[in-house]
Parts: structure tokens; C-alpha cells; sequence
């Protein structure tokens, strides 16, 4: 890569490395597999990156990276995740694995154990329209769906993610 | 769905990442890495890069002057000072043939680099699924052939695509179905960078394809099958795209 392009890449790096680590958090619940996603991503990028930054809208799409990347490790049998009908009551101190992050989670954080509750698509639709305040338009493409799929999934998902919380409040 | 739950979900989750550890990599440590990782990859291809040189200068030195035109160019213009981006294809071994172990390695290389490919596109453009023909490998023959099958998801529908890429050691092309009757018109045009390129649709049974050839004996193309509603689901841009992608 010439000189110009690499440092262009150490600045787009920069900036987007803490940003990118906090959604992939969201989407995942474990800080560690957040770095190791964002540093993945960031990888993928510089690989061809004078094309990408040519291209422009960098933005949503090192968000569709990161999206694609959680939903490939996801498919990972070890790191397999489910989505769960109802939370966990409380931590359960012999949980280790990322199918046990949200029992992790304290009461403070209500939302995204909620949040880590939901399907992978729907979760990523909340995280990018009001995490990282995409619009519907670039959400559908971080996400490769259309506008319409966007604006029902984020319907679902919130009105799942409520029904969460209000039986966590009700216990 | 309301507004009050839409603060409800911003907040929560700005509340989340409130308490986040120190960031363990920085921009330099990613940019090092990825560095690392080019050199691996270009380790890992070039099992017989020393081989090859030699061969490669056999050769030249073998041609008649004034045919040096066809010896490996530069073609983004990096002079002498980086090396240039690693073949795709393994250089043949000095009998002009390919062993099992080079071609292995540039078909999993082929496979990473479709997908990248696909993630360089517009939005609403995706690979579902990508297969290779693993009965392709013809040993000892100088002409080899990777091929892969495609599942192509865009806003209009999903479509099956193949996408194949040669290479002959002795620098012999192979035919070209797009000049052929089988697509009238077939364009041709320069693909900056790489080398030349051709389009051409089919109306009966749609179907678009794009060639692109680097150099003599180093082709890849891609057919992909449209509809009647939507002959050509991807552009001949995109299509040329993914090709250099490929083949660069």
C-alpha cells in the first residue's frame, strides 16, 4: 500500500477502532470477542482499502463488515449464541461461555440483556439505528436487506426487547 | 413502537458501553498486522517463487528480442520500489506444470478473494453461497483450470453465477465463448490496471458475461444467469470488478 494510503488507513483505524469495539460489545456481550472482531475488520479493510476509500461511505460499510463477521462467528459451533424466550433470572457463577453473557450483565444494564435476548438480525438492526444511528436506508445496506425488512425488524425487535423488560421488571 | 422506546433502547445501550476497558490494539498494531498477514499469504503461494524466477528469466532470455512486451508488467505503477501484488495463480514449476499442493493453495486463495470481491459491491449485493468444482486439477499439464459456483442475492432476486479463472505456463489463451456467436454483440474494453475485458448478454436464455484477460494465458470470466424480467442482475462494472478482483 503507498505511503499516502497507509496513513489514511492509521487515521480511518484510529477513529473507528473504539466505535466499532462498542457495537461489536452490543452485539455480542463479551469485550474480548468485541476487539478481536474490530481488529478482524479493520484487517479486512486495509486488505483493500485505496478501493474502499475510492468508493467512499466507509462508515455503513465497515458496519456491514463487522455485522457479517459476528454473524460468521456465530456459526462457529463453539461460539454458537440462541436466542432465548425468556432472561435469565440471575448470573450463574459456573457460566463461561457466550451462550451465558447476558446472565453476566447487571441489572443496570436491563436494556442490553434484553437486547442480547433477541434474533441476530434484530438485534443488529436495533444496535445500528440507535447505537450507531444509521438512518434505514444505511442500515439496510450494513445489513444487505431492504428498507422495508429493516423497518419491520426494528418494530419486532423492539416490541420483543419491551416484552423483555417488562417480565424482568415484573420478577 | 414509540418514541419513549426508542430513548428507552439509546439509552440503554449508551449506559452498556459506558464502563469499556482500554483499547488492547491500536491503528499502527492493525496496520502491522495486516502487513503480516499479506506477507503470509504471499509466503504461502509463492512455495515455489524462487522456481519460477528462474524459469520465468529461462524464459525471457529464450525469447527472441522484441517480444519482452509479454513478460509479468506492473500494472499499478509501483516501479521498483513495492513489490507488486502477489499472483493469484501459482507460477508452474520449471517442467511448465503445476503440482497438487500449488494448485490447492491458489483455489483457497480464489475462494478468499471471491468473497472479498462481493463485499466490495454496492449494497444489496451479496454471495449466499460459493462452492468450488474440486475435480478441476489436471496433473501434469501446463493449462489449469479453477471454477466456482455462485449464489448471488440482489434487491431483484437470486441468481446462479460460475466464475472460472486459467492459466497456461506456456502463455497459450484459451477460447473465448464471449467472441464467439454465442453472444452478439461481444464489447470489448480496457480494464484499467489489468488488461482487457469483454461483455456480452445473451438474449435467448439470459445470461451476461464478462472475460477479463490479463495476459496471455491468464484469463478469468464470470456467467452469470439472469431472468427475462432482469437479464443482467449485476452490471458489466460489477462484473469487471469482481474479475480484477480475482485476478489482479
Amino acid at each position: 500500500m503507498r505511503r499516502h494510503d497507509e496513513e489514511r488507513f492509521r487515521e480511518f483505524a484510529a477513529g473507528q477502532a473504539r466505535p466499532l469495539r462498542r457495537t461489536a460489545y452490543l452485539l455480542c456481550g463479551d469485550w474480548h470477542l468485541a476487539e478481536d472482531l474490530t481488529q478482524s475488520v479493520l484487517i479486512r479493510m486495509y486488505r483493500s482499502w485505496p478501493r474502499l476509500e475510492r468508493r467512499g461511505e466507509l462508515g455503513p460499510y465497515v458496519r456491514r463488515v463487522l455485522v457479517r463477521a459476528w454473524l460468521d462467528e456465530g456459526r462457529r459451533p463453539w461460539r454458537r449464541e440462541r436466542a432465548v424466550a425468556t432472561l435469565p433470572d440471575a448470573p450463574d457463577p459456573a457460566a463461561t461461555g457466550p451462550d451465558d453473557v447476558a446472565s453476566h450483565l447487571d441489572a443496570r444494564n436491563a436494556v442490553h440483556r434484553a437486547l442480547l435476548a433477541l434474533p441476530p438480525r434484530q438485534r443488529a438492526t436495533l444496535v445500528l439505528r440507535y447505537f450507531d444511528d444509521l438512518s434505514v436506508a444505511q442500515t439496510a445496506a450494513a445489513l444487505g436487506c431492504s428498507e422495508g425488512n429493516v423497518k419491520s425488524q426494528t418494530a419486532r425487535g423492539l416490541t420483543t426487547l419491551r416484552t423483555h423488560l417488562e417480565r424482568s421488571e415484573v420478577r | 413502537m414509540t418514541t419513549r422506546d426508542e430513548d428507552l433502547v439509546r439509552d440503554g445501550l449508551n449506559d452498556a458501553v459506558a464502563t469499556e476497558p482500554p483499547l488492547r490494539c491500536d491503528a499502527e498494531e492493525i496496520a502491522s498486522r495486516a502487513r503480516r498477514e499479506r506477507s503470509r499469504r504471499r509466503a504461502v503461494l509463492g512455495t515455489v517463487a524462487a522456481t519460477a524466477v528462474v524459469a520465468v528469466a529461462g524464459t525471457l532470455l529464450a525469447m527472441p528480442l522484441g517480444q519482452e512486451a509479454a513478460a509479468p508488467r506492473d500494472p499499478v505503477g509501483h516501479g521498483g520500489v513495492t513489490p507488486p501484488p502477489p499472483p493469484l495463480w501459482p507460477v508452474p514449476t520449471a517442467d511448465g506444470t503445476y503440482t497438487p499442493r500449488q494448485y490447492e493453495e491458489a483455489a483457497v486463495e480464489g475462494r478468499d478473494r471471491v468473497e472479498e470481491a462481493f463485499e466490495a459491491l454496492p449494497a444489496g449485493v451479496r454471495l449466499a453461497e460459493v462452492s468450488r468444482n474440486t475435480l478441476d486439477f489436471d496433473p501434469g499439464n501446463s493449462q489449469q483450470y479453477w471454477s466456482y459456483a455462485l449464489t448471488v442475492v440482489t434487491a431483484t432476486g437470486t441468481y446462479q453465477a460460475e466464475l472460472h479463472a486459467y492459466v497456461d505456463a506456456t502463455g497459450r489463451d484459451d477460447a473465448s465463448d464471449c467472441a464467439t456467436t454465442h453472444f452478439d454483440p461481444c464489447e470489448t474494453f480496457p480494464v484499467p490496471g489489468v488488461g482487457q475485458g469483454l461483455y456480452g448478454v445473451e438474449a435467448g436464455d439470459p445470461e451476461s458475461r464478462v472475460e477479463v484477460r490479463v495476459e496471455p494465458g491468464r484469463m478469468a470470466w464470470l456467467i452469470l444467469d439472469g431472468t427475462f424480467e432482469e437479464p443482467t442482475p449485476l452490471s458489466r462494472q460489477e462484473m469487471t470488478g469482481i474479475l480484477a478482483d480475482i485476478i489482479r
